[in-house]
Order: C-alpha cells, then sequence, then structure tokens
C-alpha cells in the first residue's frame, strides 16, 4: 500500500512546489502591501494613535487633515462625523477585513471545495444535483439572505461571513468539480482504485492536494471581492455593525459627505480597499501563473 | 414619528408636532378638551414666546362670528379674478411612496399619510397655519358642553374632484367605514349619526367622549377627511388607491405605485385656487440624491437633509434650509440590564442625564437648529406638561457619581437606537464614558427591533433611544410606553400605570388633567425618561420655491412636511 | 421525448413549489409585519385589525394553502404596504430591470472585451499593465461609490446628465456604468485570460504560419474562440447584475425589483417578498427547462441519460 501510495503521490505537486527557492521568487508590491495589511491588523493596538470608536477628545467633528486649513495634527487624516480619528480608524479597519477577508474565503471555499470534490469525483447524479443546485443558486437575491440573518440573528461580523460563503461558493464547486474530474481520470488515480484504497482515502490523498492549487488561486482572489462586498451589506445596513471600524462601513456611512466637500472620509478607507484588493489580485496572478502556467481561465 | 413605516434608511418620516405659532396674531379662545376650561390668553405675534402654546382642542369655532381668524376663508368658490395655476412643482419626498397613504379610510398612526393627506383630501376640520382645529370643510362645528355631542355644518358649494358635491352623507360614510388609527375608539364611543338637514351632521356619543375633536379634527386619525361615497364604493378601497378622488387643493392625475406622483391644481378649492398647476412628488431614498437634486435644480424642495449634508447645502447660496420641529428625541432608562445595575439609582440616572451634552448633539446632527425641551413628549401636545431644558453638568454628574458609589463607572450591556439612527448611539455612548459609564452600541434590524420594543421577556434592556413624533396627546404616549401593557413599553411601574387606568376610567376633566400632570412628572423626575433634544427635521428648499421658510415648512401646526399645498408658490 | 419532457416538467413544478414554501416559512420566521407598516403608537387593536385584513391571524399552512392556490392562477397577492396587486408592481418595474441590466450589460461587454483583447494581444507590454490597473480598479471600488461620484461629477457640477430618475436615456447612463463597472472589469480579466489561451494554440499557430495578417488571426480566428467562455459569464454577470442592482436603483432613484425586494423585506412585505422570489425562481426554472427541452430536442442522447 504504502509503495503504491508514494508511487500514486502526484509528482507534478512536488515539482511545483519542491524547492524553496520560489519564495524568493514573490512579487515585490503585492507582498508588501498584504503583509502590511497583517502587520497592521495584528498590532494595531500598538499603531493606532487613538480608539477607533470614540471621539478624539478635544477635537472637532469633520475636521480635515492635518496638511489642510482647519486640520490639526491630533488627528493626521481627519475626524469623521463623530470626532473619531480617520487614520485609527483604518488601522483597526485592517483587523475587520483581514478577518472578513480570510473567514469570508475559508467559508466559502471550504463549501465550494466539498461539493466540488464529491460532485467531481463522485459522478453521476450527485454531479447533476449539485451543478444544478449552483445554477439555481445565482437566482437567489442573497442580498435577501443577508437582511435575513440580520433580523434572526443580530447584526454582527459573523453574517457577513455566512451570507458571503452562503453565496460565493459557487464558484469554488464548478471549478473545482472540473479539475476533479479530469483528475479522476489520471493514471495514478485509477492505481489507487484498482488496487483497492477506500474513497475517502484517495480524495484526501490523491484529489485533494492537487486540487489544493487551484484552490489557492482562488482564495486569493475571493479575498478582494469579499472586502468589497462588506461595503456593499454595509450600504444596505446588513454589514458590519458601527461603530466597529472596517474600511466598507467607513465607506458607506460617509458616502454622502462627497458632496459636502469631505473627502478624506472616503478616499482614504477607499485607498486602502482598492490596494488590499490589487495586492490580492496581483498575488493570485502571480500564484497562478507560478504553480500551472497553462491554466488561465481562474 | 419614532418608527417610521415606510421604507428607506431614514425613519424621519411621519412626524406629529406642533410649531408655536409665530406671526399673525391669533387669538383663540378655546377650552381644552381634555382638561379643566382654562381661558387662553390671546398669544402675542413674535419669535417663539417662552410660554409654550399649548394646542388644546376648541370646543366651538365658527368663521362667521370669531373676529379672529387669520385666513379668512371664502365660503363660496374662489372669485373669477384669481389667476390661474401655472407651472410646476417638484417635490423630492425621502422614502417610498406607497398608495396606501392615498386613503384615509386607512391611515396609520403616523404623519407621513398626512402630506398626500393635505394635499389630495380635506377634512372638517384640520390644522391650518396659525390655527389649530380650523374649520375646513366644515364652515363651523360645536362640541357640546357635556362633550355628547359634536355638530358640524359644511360649507357651501364644496365639490370633490369629481364634480360629486361633498354631503353628509359622504361625512357619515367616511366616518362609518374608517379602518385606520383610532378607529375602534372612534366607532366604541359613538352611538350614531345624525344628518340634521343638507348641510348639518350631528355626531352624538355614547357618553362624555373629551378627545374626540383631537382624534378626529387633527392627525390622530383619518376619520375626518372625507372621501366621497359613491366613487368609493364604486371602485372600492383598492382601486381608490391606484385612482383616489378627494376635496383638497390638488387632484390625483397619474402615479407609478411607490415612484412617483403626480397631482394637478383643483381650480374649485373652496379655500383658493392653487397657484401652482402640476406637483410631482418622486420617492428618492439616497439623501445624497436627494441634495443632488436639489443643486441640479431638478427638485424644488427635497425632504429631510441630514446632519452630514447640511454644509453642502449652507454652500450652495441659492438652497435654503428648512428646519421644522418634529417629534422628540429621548433615552430610556428603566428597563434595567441587570437587576443590580447601579441605574436602579435614582442618582446615576440623573448623573446620566447631566453628562449628556445636548449641545454638541445638536450642533453635529441637526446643525444646531434643534430646540431643547424638557419632556420627551412633545410640549405643545394637549396634555403634556412643560419642563425647562435639561442641563449639561459633568462636574455634578460625576459628584452624583460618587455619591452613589460608582466613580468608577459601571457597564450597561447596550444602547439601542431606533433605526436607523446610529449616530445617535454613538454620541451618547461616547459622551457617557466623560462619567465612566461604558455601553455598546447595538444597532438592530428594523423588524428586530420593533419585535423587541413590545413587552415580555424579550423587551430591550439597558439604554433604548427612541424617536417619537406620532400624533396623538399625551396620555397616548404615556399609555403606549410606559404603562405595564403599552404597546411599546419596557416599563411596569404602579405610579405611572395606576395613574393612566384613573385617567381612561375618568370623566372629569380636572381629575384627569391632575392624573396625566402626576404620570408625566414621576417619568421625568425619577429619571427614567431622560429627555435629549426635539428633532429638527431639516428640508431643503430649492431656489424657485418663492415663498419664505415659515409659510410653507412648520406652519401647519403637528405638521411636518410642506403645506398648505394651494399656498406653494413658484417664482417663474 | 414525451416521457423525457413531463419528467422535466414535473422537475420544474417540484422545485417551484419547494421554493415557495421555502421562502413562505422564512419570510414568516423573520417577524410580524404588522408592527413594522403600521407602526409605533399603534394601539393592540390597530394591530390586530391590520393582522386580520392581511390574513396573518390564520395558521400557517391554511396561509400557504391560499398562498399556492392563488399563486397558481396568477394571483400574487396584495402588497401589505402599497395596496396594490403583486403582479402589477412587479411587472411594472420589471422592465425597468431588464433594461438597466442589459444596457450594463452592453457598457461591461463594449468596455471590458476590446480592453481584454489588446492586453492579451499586448501581454506584458506597458498596455497590459495599463489595462490590469484598470480592471483592479474596477474590481476594488464599490458600486455605489462610483455612482455617487459621477452624481457629483456628472450631474451636479458639469450638468450633463440629469442625477437621477428614469425617463430619457441620458437617466440611464450613469446607472448603467455604474451598475457594469466592476463586471466590465471581469469581462477584461476573462477576455484576457481567455485570449491569451487560444493565442498559444496550435491552432492559431498554424493560422499565423500559413501566413495570415496578424489582424485577420486575432479578430477571425483567436477571438472567436475566446469568446465562448466570454459570453457564458455574460449571461451569468445578467442573472448576478438583477440581484445587486437594488444598490444602483437606491442610489438613481431607479425603479427597479432589486428595491421593491429590497424594501419588502425590511416590511416584512409578504406577498411582494413571496411574489418575487418565486417569479425570479419561475424564470430561472422556466428558462433552464426550456433550454433543457431544447438540447434533448436537438441530441436525442441527452433525453436518456
Amino acid at each position: 500500500m504504502a509503495s503504491i501510495g508514494a508511487l500514486a503521490r502526484p509528482a507534478a505537486l512536488r515539482q511545483r512546489m519542491g524547492s524553496a527557492r520560489w519564495l524568493t521568487d514573490v512579487p515585490l508590491l503585492p507582498t508588501l502591501i498584504l503583509g502590511g495589511l497583517v502587520f497592521t491588523a495584528l498590532l494595531a493596538n500598538v499603531l493606532a494613535p487613538y480608539d477607533p470608536t470614540l471621539p478624539i477628545a478635544g477635537g472637532r467633528v469633520f475636521q480635515p487633515p492635518f496638511w489642510m486649513e482647519g486640520g490639526s495634527t491630533n488627528a493626521l487624516l481627519g475626524t469623521d462625523f463623530q470626532g473619531r480619528d480617520v487614520l485609527s480608524r483604518l488601522i483597526y479597519g485592517a483587523r475587520v477585513s483581514l478577518l472578513v477577508g480570510v473567514t469570508g474565503t475559508a467559508v466559502a471555499g471550504g463549501i465550494g471545495l466539498l461539493l466540488g470534490v464529491i460532485a467531481g469525483y463522485l459522478g453521476g447524479w450527485v454531479d447533476q444535483a449539485v451543478m444544478r443546485l449552483t445554477d439555481a443558486w445565482l437566482a437567489l437575491p442573497f442580498l435577501m439572505f443577508a437582511i435575513f440573518l440580520a433580523a434572526l440573528l443580530g447584526a454582527g461580523v459573523l453574517n457577513i461571513v455566512i451570507v458571503f460563503g452562503f453565496v460565493y461558493w459557487t464558484r469554488y464547486a464548478r471549478v473545482i468539480r472540473g479539475e476533479v474530474l479530469s483528475l479522476r481520470e489520471r493514471e495514478f488515480v485509477r492505481l489507487a482504485q484498482v488496487a483497492g484504497v477506500s474513497t475517502p482515502r484517495i480524495i484526501l490523498r490523491h484529489i485533494l492536494p492537487n486540487v489544493l492549487n487551484t484552490w489557492m488561486v482562488l482564495a486569493s482572489l475571493t479575498v478582494g471581492v469579499v472586502i468589497v462586498t462588506e461595503a456593499s451589506l454595509s450600504f444596505l445596513g446588513v454589514g458590519v455593525p458601527p461603530p466597529t471600524p472596517a474600511w466598507g462601513l467607513m465607506l458607506s456611512e460617509a458616502r454622502s459627505t462627497l458632496m459636502a466637500g469631505y473627502w478624506w472620509l472616503t478616499v482614504f478607507p477607499g485607498v486602502c480597499i482598492s490596494g488590499v484588493v490589487l495586492a490580492a489580485n496581483l498575488f493570485g496572478d502571480w500564484l497562478r501563473i507560478r504553480l500551472d502556467p497553462q491554466r488561465r481561465d481562474l | 414619528m419614532r418608527r417610521g413605516a415606510s421604507a428607506s434608511e431614514n425613519r424621519f418620516s411621519r412626524r406629529a408636532f406642533l410649531t408655536q405659532v409665530v406671526g399673525g396674531g391669533v387669538a383663540l379662545g378655546v377650552l381644552s378638551a381634555c382638561g379643566p376650561s382654562a381661558p387662553q390668553s390671546p398669544q402675542n405675534a413674535g419669535p417663539a414666546p417662552t410660554a409654550v402654546e399649548k394646542l388644546n382642542a376648541p370646543q366651538s369655532i365658527s368663521t362667521a362670528g370669531a373676529a379672529n381668524t387669520a385666513a379668512a376663508q371664502p365660503t363660496a368658490a374662489p372669485a373669477a379674478a384669481s389667476t390661474q395655476p401655472k407651472g410646476q412643482f417638484n417635490y423630492v419626498w425621502h422614502t417610498t411612496i406607497s398608495p396606501a397613504w392615498f386613503d384615509p379610510q386607512e391611515n396609520p398612526p403616523q404623519i407621513t399619510p398626512y402630506n398626500f393627506a393635505y394635499a389630495l383630501h380635506d377634512a372638517l376640520v384640520k390644522h391650518l397655519p396659525g390655527q389649530p382645529f380650523a374649520p375646513s370643510l366644515a364652515e363651523s362645528y360645536e362640541v357640546a358642553p357635556d362633550f355628547t355631542s359634536a355638530t358640524f355644518k359644511l360649507r357651501q358649494g364644496i365639490k370633490f374632484h369629481n364634480g360629486d358635491p361633498v354631503t353628509p352623507e359622504d361625512v357619515q360614510f367616511t366616518f362609518e367605514h374608517y379602518r385606520g388609527a383610532n378607529a375602534k375608539v372612534l366607532h366604541d364611543k359613538t352611538e350614531r349619526i345624525d344628518l340634521v338637514d343638507n348641510r348639518t351632521i350631528r355626531f352624538q356619543f355614547k357618553s362624555a367622549f373629551l378627545d374626540f375633536l383631537t382624534l378626529y379634527g387633527c392627525a390622530a386619525s383619518g376619520a375626518g377627511w372625507i372621501v366621497p361615497k359613491a366613487y368609493y364604493q364604486k371602485v372600492g378601497p383598492d382601486g381608490f388607491k391606484q385612482q383616489p378622488v378627494g376635496a383638497g387643493p390638488y387632484r390625483f392625475v397619474s402615479q407609478q405605485p411607490g415612484t412617483q406622483v403626480t397631482l394637478e391644481a383643483f381650480t374649485e378649492y373652496w379655500r383658493k385656487t392653487p397657484n401652482v398647476k402640476t406637483i410631482v412628488m418622486r420617492g428618492v431614498a439616497e439623501e445624497a440624491t436627494r441634495v443632488a437634486l436639489l443643486q441640479t435644480g431638478d427638485a424644488d424642495v427635497a425632504n429631510l437633509i441630514p446632519g452630514q449634508l447640511l454644509d453642502a447645502v449652507r454652500k450652495d447660496s441659492r438652497l435654503r434650509l428648512a428646519p421644522v420641529k418634529a417629534g422628540p428625541i429621548w433615552l430610556e432608562l428603566g428597563a434595567l440590564d441587570k437587576p443590580d445595575s447601579p441605574l436602579k439609582d435614582i442618582r446615576v440616572r440623573q448623573a446620566v442625564s447631566l453628562a449628556i451634552d445636548r449641545k454638541a448633539f445638536n450642533d453635529a446632527e441637526m446643525g444646531g437648529m434643534a430646540p431643547a425641551e424638557g419632556n420627551w413628549i412633545p410640549e405643545d401636545w394637549p396634555g403634556a406638561i412643560a419642563r425647562p431644558a435639561p442641563t449639561f453638568d459633568l462636574a455634578r454628574a460625576k459628584q452624583l457619581m460618587t455619591e452613589a458609589g460608582v466613580a468608577e463607572g459601571f457597564d450597561v450591556d447596550k444602547i439601542t437606537p431606533l433605526p436607523p439612527y446610529s449616530s445617535f448611539a454613538e454620541r451618547i455612548a461616547s459622551q457617557l464614558r466623560a462619567v465612566n459609564i461604558r455601553t455598546q452600541v447595538n444597532n438592530m434590524e428594523r423588524g428586530a427591533f420593533y419585535e423587541q420594543l413590545a413587552p415580555g421577556p424579550n423587551r430591550l434592556k439597558g439604554f433604548v433611544i427612541q424617536l417619537s413624533g406620532e400624533p396623538g396627546d399625551a396620555a397616548a404616549r404615556v399609555r403606549e410606553n410606559a404603562t405595564c401593557d403599552g404597546t411599546f413599553s419596557g416599563l411596569c411601574i404602579p405610579d405611572v400605570s395606576d395613574r393612566m387606568q384613573r385617567y381612561d376610567a375618568s370623566t372629569d376633566a380636572q381629575e384627569r388633567k391632575k392624573l396625566l400632570d402626576e404620570a408625566q412628572s414621576y417619568l421625568l423626575d425619577n429619571y427614567l425618561m431622560v429627555p435629549i433634544l426635539r428633532q429638527a427635521l431639516i428640508h431643503g428648499l430649492g431656489p424657485r420655491l418663492a415663498n419664505s421658510v415659515e409659510e410653507i415648512e412648520g406652519a401647519i401646526p403637528q405638521y411636518v412636511y410642506i403645506g398648505p399645498y394651494e399656498d406653494i408658490r413658484l417664482t417663474d | 421525448m414525451r416521457r423525457f419532457v413531463l419528467t422535466r416538467i414535473g422537475y420544474s413544478a417540484v422545485s417551484l413549489v419547494l421554493l415557495s414554501l421555502t421562502i413562505f416559512v422564512v419570510v414568516r420566521a423573520t417577524g410580524d409585519p404588522a408592527v413594522l407598516l403600521i407602526g409605533p403608537g399603534a394601539s393592540r387593536d390597530d394591530l390586530a385589525q391590520a393582522r386580520t385584513l392581511w390574513g396573518l391571524d390564520r395558521p400557517w399552512p391554511e396561509q400557504y394553502v391560499t398562498f399556492l392556490g392563488n399563486a397558481l392562477r396568477g394571483n400574487l397577492g396584495t402588497s401589505f404596504q402599497y395596496r396594490v396587486p403583486v403582479r402589477d408592481l412587479y411587472f411594472e418595474r420589471l422592465p425597468n430591470s431588464l433594461l438597466l441590466a442589459l444596457v450594463a450589460l452592453l457598457i461591461s461587454l463594449v468596455l471590458g472585451v476590446p480592453l481584454g483583447i489588446i492586453s492579451a494581444v499586448k501581454v506584458d507590454t506597458i498596455w497590459d499593465s495599463i489595462s490590469k490597473i484598470v480592471a483592479m480598479f474596477g474590481l476594488s471600488v464599490p458600486n455605489f461609490f462610483i455612482g455617487l461620484l459621477m452624481i457629483n461629477l456628472f450631474a451636479v457640477w458639469l450638468r450633463w446628465l440629469p442625477a437621477a430618475g428614469i425617463g430619457t436615456w441620458q437617466h440611464l447612463v450613469m446607472p448603467a456604468i455604474a451598475l457594469g463597472w466592476y463586471f466590465a472589469a471581469s469581462m477584461l480579466r476573462l477576455t484576457r485570460s481567455s485570449m491569451l489561451e487560444v493565442l498559444d494554440s496550435e491552432y492559431i499557430k498554424l493560422a499565423r504560419l500559413k501566413g495570415l495578417p496578424e489582424t485577420v488571426v486575432i479578430v477571425k480566428h483567436a477571438f472567436r474562440n475566446a469568446l465562448i467562455p466570454v459570453l457564458t459569464l455574460a449571461g451569468i454577470n445578467l442573472v448576478i447584475m438583477v440581484n445587486v442592482a437594488v444598490i444602483i436603483e437606491t442610489i438613481f432613484a431607479w425603479p427597479g425589483i432589486g428595491r421593491l425586494l429590497y424594501e419588502g423585506i425590511s416590511f416584512r412585505d409578504f406577498p411582494v417578498v413571496q411574489g418575487l422570489v418565486v417569479m425570479a425562481g419561475g424564470m430561472i426554472v422556466g428558462v433552464n427547462l426550456l433550454l433543457d427541452l431544447l438540447y434533448a430536442w436537438i441530441d436525442p442522447r441527452i433525453r436518456y441519460a
């Protein structure tokens, strides 16, 4: 068994991930940005000058950034409608974005992986059922789920994660199912089947490691989507509950203030969101090319 | 209203309130409908008199007799010399426009439908600028001294939009088929309706009905807004909502349900011919878009400009802001989140009230335009008591906290605002930090919020910020919010509940006033309800509107939208 | 063939009924419409009266049967809030939503596909990088923000376009761009990668070897083949657009079904929510059914699968 197992281990994977030298090949800018995100999220307590949920003592409401007239160095990037420091909220917002991005991706990716593998490997009516489900799933107005969840569970970050996972898994399922379908026909899988290896074991040891690449690429692309979705959910009132600092929420809360000229309330969170999405996508592109240059449709 | 029933993120809609009588010296010899008879002295015209003028329903009003009315109403159709209406007025409304609002027969207890009622319909008695309970479709009316009957005499020559005359049969039909707010009370207490002659109608009650005029003659119910019997029966309630016919200054032309309504001037309106020919009302839920429409000139008036956008409107010199007094905003302290919470102690509750910086709140949220009042019920409502506005005294608050033994502060589970007034809760929560009271903002989804506002084990505890503005009177407000089985009450205190029960049972006006005053005093003196501010709804007026702010916004008592519609003028 | 048709129709019917049952239960689990619609200050009597008026005091099974029975006859109930038949509301607003989605889709294709082609043809050059950045921008800025920016710029400041509403083609421009923006970016990426894959293929190498001019190679051969996944995505995007349009509809006061549903949920307007979800489900199921029947008719093997 062990020898067949070794034989069955996909050589391709080892080839791609074998040498550690690929680590030095990472793209600079995306990694810096993403690293910065993680760093900021982890050390928010230390980095942020103020409590993000409280107004600055002695500060004003709608104070501009310090280099503008009316600004002051006590709030470098200005203050918002409640008088809270924008910089501190951005820093703590990194935490929420990271949290939502990672868990949302995990939930969507987890469900999608599970269903995709099952559909692809088992085939037949299971495959048909899952594919039909993914088709029909598009029709459901998922924003409705968000509101229902908010009504049933109360507002919270968890809701966003659930809603997002609930909605986005179809993408994973389809792509991974396709991948598994072709993997199923490969030599090493056939060999394992012939050798009598149990289905769960085959899936675990042979299928999963090979879809992992695809999954990772998809995941890196998903992170960006979650973060932007958070903003949309906040717009509808079912996102991160105020006064939690979150970039999407900041953007949504301040969207009217564009007209009043308080640009710093929207531009800074907007830049943060765009930066992270850009970085995540570039990283995902790099990852895809690195892992499977032939694959272009992710 | 506290809790809007219209769609959209803004829950400002439906405020009932009374504006102080400004301008036009109006002397009203009135008798309180729900209190001891107290002659009112004529109020001087002028800015905000310090004494609050009460909104007391007059016992009888007649245009023929009184030498006091500001607007001398013609009793016949306007003279031919008046100019024809022209032009189009574009009104941007802040929520979906529900066709249900075109039918006064089903008016919910909110102020929003009355915007449409004032445009499309007319009532026997309604508030007019400077004239609460003004006779409108009725030329005169009289409430019996023992409150057992009320008689109305219709004007001559009044018609509905479809040409049918307004008759006592229509009044009777309207009343008997009314299904909206307070329908049960009105129907239960009415014995019968007599059609005395072809212009006179008398309501006979089973017993003294002190609140009749308060319920019938203002926005507490839609029963007084007359619909045409023949037409209503022909098309049915749903058909009526699709194509309403009324007796008001504007007739219905067309609608796209929810989105837009088009109205046209009814030149035979008894009060005057409207100046503007066409009115188009559009529902725009997004506040920034409403302001944009104002700035581009596509809107002549836009409702509800939020605090964040006031500067945007101020910067544009062509635009004006019209603050209108709505209902009070208050903080509920009575439902304790923990049985041993320090909020049990009255000193702590007082400290909470002293720690709220109402001026900062006002400046940020309402551009400083909100009046400060000392009661959580609008002071100018029937039965409400007036109190001096609460003060902001952080030092005293801290002292009281120390005396109560909680100088280092404590936690309150949560502070829940009426959705979507999150910023109110955030502001109060951060202000309370100054006395070391820590709490979490709890923003709920609308539906869930209302569910948890009903009395019961799920009732919201800790701090709750509410707004109120439904039409009614002080007694209704106390009943709903502070008695053991009030619809939205978190309090169950014998001192209050008992008094209200006795109030409801009593027929002695003096006793009722005493009980109601005591109930309100109890709540305020014990800091169970802490008034924050009286909300100011701020509307935006564009350059084409020729009226002054006072003429057209906030001119009608207990009404927070534009009106009267027939008085709107455009510069053109 | 007949058996196939009947079974497929049967499945479709069953799934629709299941959908209706699901949505029926879910909306009722979310709360009581009376309080929301009648509002505060309502006495218990007012609330009870409203509930009776709307048939909410009957037991759930009875309500469901009524609902289903009516739905089968084309009556989706009357909106609690609007007091207008749901069917009328839906069909009045549906064209608006479809118009917006179609134009947005068109914009996404017109913006995304050409840029994607250029990006693929000039891969790894400055054009490619610019395209990538543009795509990123599209994917990372929420559509409500784009919408408000455009209103500020094009309506308030420049006065080129009306700020909101519906009526003329000018009213359609900004909402369609705001809605289509994100999808233009995803079209760009997909076109690019699809083209790259095709350009690398044997077929194209052969065409080049044959000496065909490059433009012909790209347009006639590469693009045609790359188009297939692009069109598939376009179809999916259309459905997604109708779902997310609620935000655009709110910003631009565009009377579509997205906003109708959103308000229906917020107000627990059961008939509206039930009606709209069933209609949407019905359309999807209906379209799938038609496609299935079409494929089966074209390719008999499918019937026996």
